[in-house]
Parts: C-alpha cells; sequence; structure tokens
C-alpha cells in the first residue's frame, strides 16, 4: 500500500495535469470562466435567502452567510461524490491503453473541485464584509478544515468509483444517497434545532463534524472544542484510509470489468 | 535478471473469468444472494506459462492469429494487466504504443495535449518543455498546435501520438499494430523513427499482422497459438512455419474477428484457389484468383446478395463488387451452398490484402452475415517487373 502511494507520488505531474484539463475544459468556451465558479454560490444565496427569510420566516440574523458557510463545503462534497462515481468508467479507453496508477481519476475531480472551492470561499469573505459580520482569528483554521474535507471526500470517492465499476447501478444509489445526507446533515438548519433525544444519533453522522466546522470557525468565529476538532481528523482520516485500501485492493480487477 | 536483458517474461499467464451467468448491478446481486444463486463462470487461460527472454537492443515481433492471445502478452509486458501467476522483470524505462493518441482530451488544443498526454506517459514538465519543438516538429504541426485536437484531421492525430510515444525516449517501446494506419509518408517516418532507435541500442517489441514489416524489422519473432509460445527464433523461419500451419489449416481462424449480421445465413467457409484448384493464399500478379464461399442457409432466404471487398494492407479499399452490382441475381438460398467470384487476372502489385465476404439481404442494408476482413492473401510479383504502387495494368511503351 505504502509503495502503491509512492507510485501515486510519482504520478503527480499527470495529477496536475489532469486537475488543469478538468478546470480548462469547465470553463472553456464561457465568458465569465472562473467568475462563475464565484457567481454560483451568491446566486444560490440569494434564492435561498429570500425562500428562507421571506417566505419561510426562518428567523435568523444573517441566514445567508450562516447557509453559505455550509453549503459551500457540501456542494464540494456531493459535486465531487457525483463526478467521481463515473470517474473510471468514462476513462475506459485511457485505462485500457496506458498503464497509469487508477487513483489519479477520482483524485483529480478532488483537486479540481477543491480549487473553485477555494475559488468560492471569496464572495463569501467579501460578503461578510459587505453585510458588517466580522470575521474572526478562527478562520485560520480553514486550512484545515480543508484537509479534513478532502482527505474524508476523497476517501469515499475512491471507493464508490472503484464500486461503480462491478456493480454499475451504484450511481442511480449513490443519488439518492446524497439526497439524504443533505437533510440529514445540518445545513439549512442549526445544531441546534435538532431534538436532544435524536443529538446522539446526529452525532453518528461524519459530515456534522467535517461540515459543521467551517460554520463554527467563519459564521460563530468561534475555535470549535478540542473533541469536536479530533472527531472531524479522525473521521477523516478514517475514510480516506478505507477508501484507499478498498481501491488499492480492487484496483487490479477494473480493467476485466470495464 | 542478467544485465544484458531488457525484458525477463518467467512463466507469466492470464486467466480471465467468462461469465456465463453474472450480477451487473448491486440489485440483482443482492436478490441472486438471497435466493442462493452464485455467478457462474470458468476460467478462460488466455495466456500460458510464457517464457520470453529480451535482450537489449533486440527488436522482436510476436504474432499470432486473433484471439490467439498476442495482444494479452503486450498489454502484461505494458503493464497494463497483471500477470495471473509468474513475473516480469524490466531494465529500462518502457513507452507503449497501444493505441495512437488514447489520452487526447478533444478540447484541448495540441499544445495542452502534449503536456497531458506527456504526463500520461510518465514525463515531467521539464522533458516536455525540452522536446516539445521536437515533437511539434515531427508531427509537422506547427502551424495548428493552438487549435483543440478535434479539427485534426486522423494523419495529424496520428503523427502527435506517434511523436509523443518516442519522445519519452524510452529503452523498450512496446508497437500494437498501429504502422498498419496511416499514409505512406507516414509509415515512413515511423520506419525511420524506429530504425534510429534501433541504432541507439533501444529494444523495441512489436505486434503486428503485417508479416511484412515484421520480417523487414525485427531480429527476432515469437509466434502465439491459443495462449501458448509455439515457435521463436529467426522471423523468417518463424513466418514461414506460421505461414505454413494457415496453408496447412492447423490455424483456423475459428473465431472471426470482425463478424456482423443477423445469422440466418451463416458463411462456413471462404478459400482461395489457384487455376489449377488448389488451395492457397498465395498468388502472382496475373494469376487467376478463385474464391469460393461456403454457405448455410437455415430457411429459404429470397434474393440473397453475396458481396465481397478487397482491402490493401494499409486500409485501401480496393474494390467491392457483389452478385447485384453484377447483374447476377439469385433467386433464394436454402441450406447448403456454395458460391465462386473469380478474379481472370489478378492486377495487384506484391503485397499482402485483406479479403471480406457477406451476404446481405436484397436492399443490401441488413447483412445476414459479414465476415470484414477475415481472411488474407498474399501477392507476389513473379515475372512482373514493376515495383511501385498497388495495381498492375498490362501495357506497353511506344515511341512515336
Amino acid at each position: 500500500m505504502i509503495r502503491n502511494l509512492r507510485e501515486l507520488y510519482q504520478f503527480r505531474e499527470l495529477l496536475k495535469n489532469l486537475v488543469i484539463k478538468e478546470l480548462k475544459l469547465r470553463y472553456k468556451r464561457s465568458v465569465l470562466g472562473f467568475l462563475w465558479t464565484m457567481l454560483n454560490p451568491l446566486m444560490m444565496m440569494i434564492i435561498l435567502t429570500i425562500v428562507f427569510s421571506h417566505m419561510m420566516r426562518f428567523d435568523m440574523k444573517n441566514f445567508a452567510i450562516f447557509l453559505l458557510c455550509g453549503l459551500l463545503p457540501w456542494n464540494y462534497f456531493s459535486h465531487s461524490l457525483s463526478m467521481s462515481t463515473m470517474s473510471l468508467i468514462s476513462n475506459a479507453n485511457l485505462i485500457n491503453k496506458v498503464y497509469i496508477p487508477k487513483a489519479v481519476f477520482p483524485l483529480s475531480i478532488i483537486f479540481s473541485n477543491m480549487v473553485n472551492m477555494i475559488l468560492s470561499l471569496i464572495p463569501l469573505f467579501i460578503l461578510m464584509v459587505f453585510m458588517r459580520i466580522e470575521i474572526q482569528s478562527s478562520v485560520m483554521l480553514i486550512p484545515i478544515l480543508l484537509l479534513n474535507l478532502i482527505l474524508f471526500t476523497a476517501g469515499i470517492s475512491l471507493f464508490i468509483s472503484c464500486l461503480n465499476v462491478f456493480f454499475r447501478d451504484f450511481t442511480h444509489m449513490i443519488e439518492i444517497i446524497v439526497t439524504a445526507w443533505f437533510y440529514l446533515t445540518p445545513i439549512i438548519y442549526p445544531m441546534d434545532m435538532i431534538p436532544a433525544k435524536y443529538e446522539m444519533l446526529f452525532k453518528l453522522n461524519p459530515l456534522v463534524y467535517i461540515i459543521g466546522s467551517f460554520r463554527e470557525v467563519i459564521f460563530y468565529g468561534r475555535v470549535p472544542s478540542f473533541s469536536f476538532m479530533i472527531n472531524s481528523i479522525v473521521v477523516a482520516f478514517v475514510s480516506f484510509f478505507i477508501g484507499y485500501w478498498y481501491f488499492y485492493r480492487n484496483e487490479k480487477q477494473v480493467i476485466y470489468y470495464i | 535478471m542478467t544485465d544484458n536483458l531488457a525484458i525477463s517474461i518467467n512463466n507469466v499467464s492470464v486467466k480471465y473469468k467468462l461469465f456465463h451467468e453474472r450480477s451487473l448491478t448491486l440489485k440483482e446481486t443482492a436478490i441472486n444472494f438471497l435466493k442462493g444463486k452464485r455467478d457462474k463462470y470458468e476460467y478462460l487461460w488466455a495466456l500460458k506459462g510464457i517464457n520470453i527472454s529480451i535482450k537489449k537492443g533486440e527488436t522482436v515481433g510476436i504474432i499470432g492469429q486473433n484471439g490467439s492471445g498476442k495482444s494479452t502478452l503486450l498489454k502484461v509486458i505494458a503493464k497494463i494487466l497483471e500477470p495471473s501467476e509468474g513475473k516480469i522483470q524490466y531494465n529500462g524505462k518502457l513507452s507503449a504504443m497501444i493505441e495512437l493518441g488514447a489520452g487526447f482530451s478533444a478540447e484541448l488544443t495540441g499544445e495542452e495535449n502534449i503536456y497531458l498526454n506527456g504526463a500520461i506517459l510518465g514525463l515531467s514538465k521539464t522533458d516536455i518543455h525540452k522536446k516539445f519543438d521536437e515533437i511539434v516538429e515531427f508531427a509537422e504541426l506547427e502551424k495548428f498546435i493552438d487549435i483543440p485536437v478535434k479539427n485534426y484531421s486522423s494523419g495529424m492525430y496520428m503523427r502527435l501520438g506517434f511523436a509523443l510515444s518516442t519522445a519519452v525516449d524510452p529503452d523498450i517501446l512496446i508497437i500494437d499494430e498501429i504502422l498498419a494506419v496511416g499514409d505512406e509518408s507516414f509509415q515512413k517516418k515511423c520506419f525511420k523513427k524506429l530504425n534510429e532507435f534501433k541504432q541507439k541500442g533501444k529494444t523495441i517489441i512489436i505486434v503486428s499482422h503485417d508479416l511484412n514489416s515484421i520480417e523487414r524489422m525485427c531480429n527476432k519473432a515469437y509466434l502465439i497459438k491459443e495462449g501458448k509460445l509455439i515457435s521463436e527464433g529467426h522471423p523468417k523461419e518463424v513466418i514461414s512455419f506460421y505461414r505454413n500451419l494457415i496453408s496447412r489449416g492447423e490455424i483456423e481462424i475459428s473465431n472471426i474477428p470482425n463478424r456482423l449480421g443477423g445469422g440466418e445465413v451463416r458463411i462456413k467457409e471462404v478459400r482461395f484457389y489457384n487455376s489449377s484448384g488448389v488451395v492457397t493464399d498465395y498468388f502472382n500478379t496475373g494469376d487467376t484468383l478463385k474464391v469460393r464461399i461456403e454457405y448455410h442457409a437455415s430457411k429459404r432466404i429470397d434474393k440473397p446478395v453475396f458481396g465481397v471487398a478487397i482491402h490493401s494492407e494499409n486500409g485501401v479499399h480496393i474494390n467491392g463488387p457483389n452478385t447485384k452490382l453484377s447483374g447476377f441475381e439469385i433467386d433464394f438460398i436454402e441450406g447448403e451452398g456454395a458460391l465462386e467470384y473469380i478474379i481472370k487476372s489478378l492486377s495487384l502489385m506484391e503485397g499482402s490484402y485483406y479479403f471480406a465476404a457477406a451476404i446481405f439481404d436484397y436492399t443490401c442494408t441488413q447483412p445476414y452475415d459479414y465476415w470484414d476482413r477475415c481472411r488474407h492473401f498474399y501477392v507476389s510479383n513473379g515475372s512482373i517487373n514493376e515495383k511501385y504502387g498497388l495495381f498492375y495494368m498490362p501495357s506497353e511503351w511506344r515511341r512515336v
């Protein structure tokens, strides 16, 4: 497994090139180019603010920022998942013709989406300044949170990209799972709205830590408790290692099924 | 492994699972699991106990029929497939050309693709940077390097693919069939580049149907049949052994690779006969060539159309007559039968040619059976002294 990781490191140039390709293809022939990454969350936020604070009368100050802090990492997670499900299958031609460590395909999606995620944080901070919300020093933790998010998402992406080669109907299942996961995670609602009797159950949801921490440091401006941080780091590493281990064990079979 | 070897293949076998019943989806798997039904499969050995040692600086050719396992062997050597048993050791850097331009992304420009595919082949950015001009020059794409490759002609596409694979500057180069594509000037360029490689003492492994280029290029050949290595040695000897097997019918093309059609009529066999009625695949320019197509119609078929076609080794479509176009109408066929197509005087020049045979319905749109390029025949010049081009046209010179 270590040798495999080292080999992956040797192909970092390819990984970099694939990430560049993903980004280039996404913005090719669009006039606004990379601006879309920043405009998208803004548009979404405007819509959500109107719906939630004017129609559903959700009584909370700066609800838009609150929402965006959860939605941005969530979008990263869900887009990466749905894109990486097909990542091996859509590169079947290449896998059949050239020897490459196959993990580069889901990983290139993880990294190119991360570029977008980081870019979309910019309009969030601009908005906060605009709405006179003080940005606390707790935001210094963001790099760690992003790393957790990458590791967690990469683990699941590696797992499902490989699984989808063996069971092609997994694409459909993942859509259902992702939708359910969205509502089961405090993204459009705050953590303290969860009834006390379900609190224990919610604490089993790893995304509570991975995504919840973003809201803690950006919106509430506080450093999450030690145990909260440890949970989120542990969850991220466990996910990555399980996903990577499964991928590594089954990678060699992929070529016979693709 | 000793130092003078480039590749040592030790007792390598590859087995595939051949599924008779397989659950393709999670849902099916779950249901079948509950029902206690398991996937049904058997193992198919694509390669069995292959031992090959290739010395540094050698150019070797691997030949065999379609389905013999030669492409599997190449994929194992190129590390695309993991051998089920045995192991392969390497001395030096490897580059494989299984398909030219396999990794090209249509929307990206030539330049962007050079960087992307260079990385796929394991080159670093500085490596590619250094070789960029050389690649562009070889591919003759100076003017087109900044347009998306989807706008490239197939020739440009292949030139770029070839230029990239050789730019890796590998110690061991693996080539699959790709020399059979492209126009003549491209082929000449490739051969020139390969010769340069040979002179630099690099190791080249070629898989090809084109026995002539194997004979010309290689100093050793291996013949694979049904996953086993059955002959190795000097290309001339191995190739003549191979041709012998084919003419004796010991290598049968039982699985026609490019077979299409509904199957109401099956072509059973296609054979070539010379003017004295002997089965052969070898002819001289000017000879009579008789093709006999044996078929079996499982039910009465009205107004079938039989068609044939000849292609040159590099894919040029030479002719394609059929019974309808020739005004040779067939009322119906039923059961066993045979049809002959006779070329009175073969005007093809020296080379090897593909032969295709098909039976269509009267509209010529639905094939009952279609063997695309399933047979080869070889033409020698015989008493003709011309040597250029595809055709010999009986002619004379006159001074006036």
